[in-house]
């Protein structure tokens, strides 16, 4: 099997384990302490979100990583590695934020979606580079640059709006 | 080479958010303490801190603003935060005729412990107000002396702006309170 494939392999499973444990977890945390669930799902989140600022360096190094594996799908790598992080944590925040109050705080969900773009905008990008990874050889290019400029540029604006939230009295 | 050039690339386009929010929470605080800050506004705050020459001799402190160039008069005075009592009068050109705001100003909050509120102003009425921090000037704790009046307001033209103490005595402790040493104006609110 040439090494693309297996590198492709590698982070699929690697997807899908992390989707199943993320999933185990969330139940196990629901059915064994339903009444702290909110608090022991959203504080964390809350706290990567107070340094979402740093996540595009740790993107970066993803993406090093996935060049190792022999991914040759580099404008498709860097921008799914951008956008992987942010695509995970900000549904699961809602989700847990919705599970945990339900319609309670269904407006206020929709106006954190609304605030925090990287909500909707991530998820959507990272699902559409995964499937371009595997599809044929291509470089970064100057589009992919841009692209990246802006994926970065909605983690800023994430961080921005985070400390101005916060700032509220 | 090229791959090289792109890797540096990615990570100083990766590395733009970080940086832009050191700088942004680098800011100075008492901008930011009340939550807004537009970033859109012109920032003097460099401009204060470079023209102000802050000199200590023992408990004598001596703020010289006389390298200012662009402002035609400096004040001292006391911010309150909007919720303030006698929120009228606290630092606000809107509260005086003739006035406006320019660029980022500070927070009305009460006064920093290390800190005295300045307002400086253009020929065209133009304020810019701002916290100024006195390193290690912990005795400017508003509980102690540096707590002015309401609607005080202590202006200099720039080419004579050279505050010093004046001690004062608040229940057996000698205190410092930076003003100019010419007649201060009648408050516009004096009771």
């Amino acid at each position: 099997m040439p090494i693309e494939r297996r590198a492709l392999l590698l982070v699929r499973m690697a997807a899908i384990a992390a989707f199943l444990a993320l999933s185990a977890g969330l139940l196990a945390a629901y059915s064994t302490h339903a009444s702290t669930f909110s608090e022991m799902i959203l504080s964390p989140l809350f706290t990567m979100l107070e340094y979402i600022d740093w996540v595009p360096l740790w993107s970066v190094a993803l993406y090093a990583l996935l060049l190792l594996w022999g991914v040759r799908n580099r404008r498709a790598a860097l921008l799914f590695c951008l956008s992987l992080p942010a695509a995970v944590a900000f549904p699961v925040m809602f989700i847990g934020l919705f599970a945990a109050n339900g319609r309670n705080v269904l407006g206020l969900n929709l106006l954190m979606t609304l605030i925090y773009p990287a909500t909707w905008l991530l998820p959507y990008v990272a699902m559409f580079q995964a499937i371009q990874l595997g599809i044929r050889k291509r470089e970064i290019g100057w589009t992919g640059y841009v692209c990246a400029f802006l994926i970065a540029g909605v983690y800023l604006w994430s961080a921005v709006v985070n400390d101005l939230l916060n700032s509220i009295p | 080479m090229k791959r090289l050039a792109s890797f540096v690339l990615i990570v100083a386009i990766a590395s733009v958010p970080p940086v832009f929010m050191r700088w942004y929470r680098a800011i100075d605080t008492s901008e930011t303490r009340c939550g807004y800050l537009n970033l859109l506004e012109p920032d003097y705050s460099g401009e204060l801190a470079g023209g102000v020459k802050i000199s200590r001799a023992g408990s004598e402190v001596r703020l010289d603003f006389t390298g200012l160039t662009n402002w035609s008069k400096v004040c001292l005075t006391a911010m309150r935060e909007d919720s303030f009592e006698f929120a009228d009068r606290a630092e606000d050109p809107a509260n005086r005729p003739g006035f406006h705001r320019r660029g980022r100003w500070g927070c009305n909050i009460p006064n920093r412990h290390d800190a005295v509120a300045v307002a400086l102003i253009k020929a065209d009425g133009g304020t810019y107000a701002h916290q100024l921090v006195i390193p290690g000037a912990t005795w400017l704790d508003d509980s102690y002396g540096w707590d002015l009046p309401p609607g005080f307001r202590q202006c200099v033209p720039v080419h004579e702006a050279v505050a010093r103490c004046a001690w004062v005595t608040w229940y057996g402790q000698r205190l410092c309170w930076l003003l100019f040493p010419t007649e201060p104006e009648r408050p516009d609110h004096a009771d």
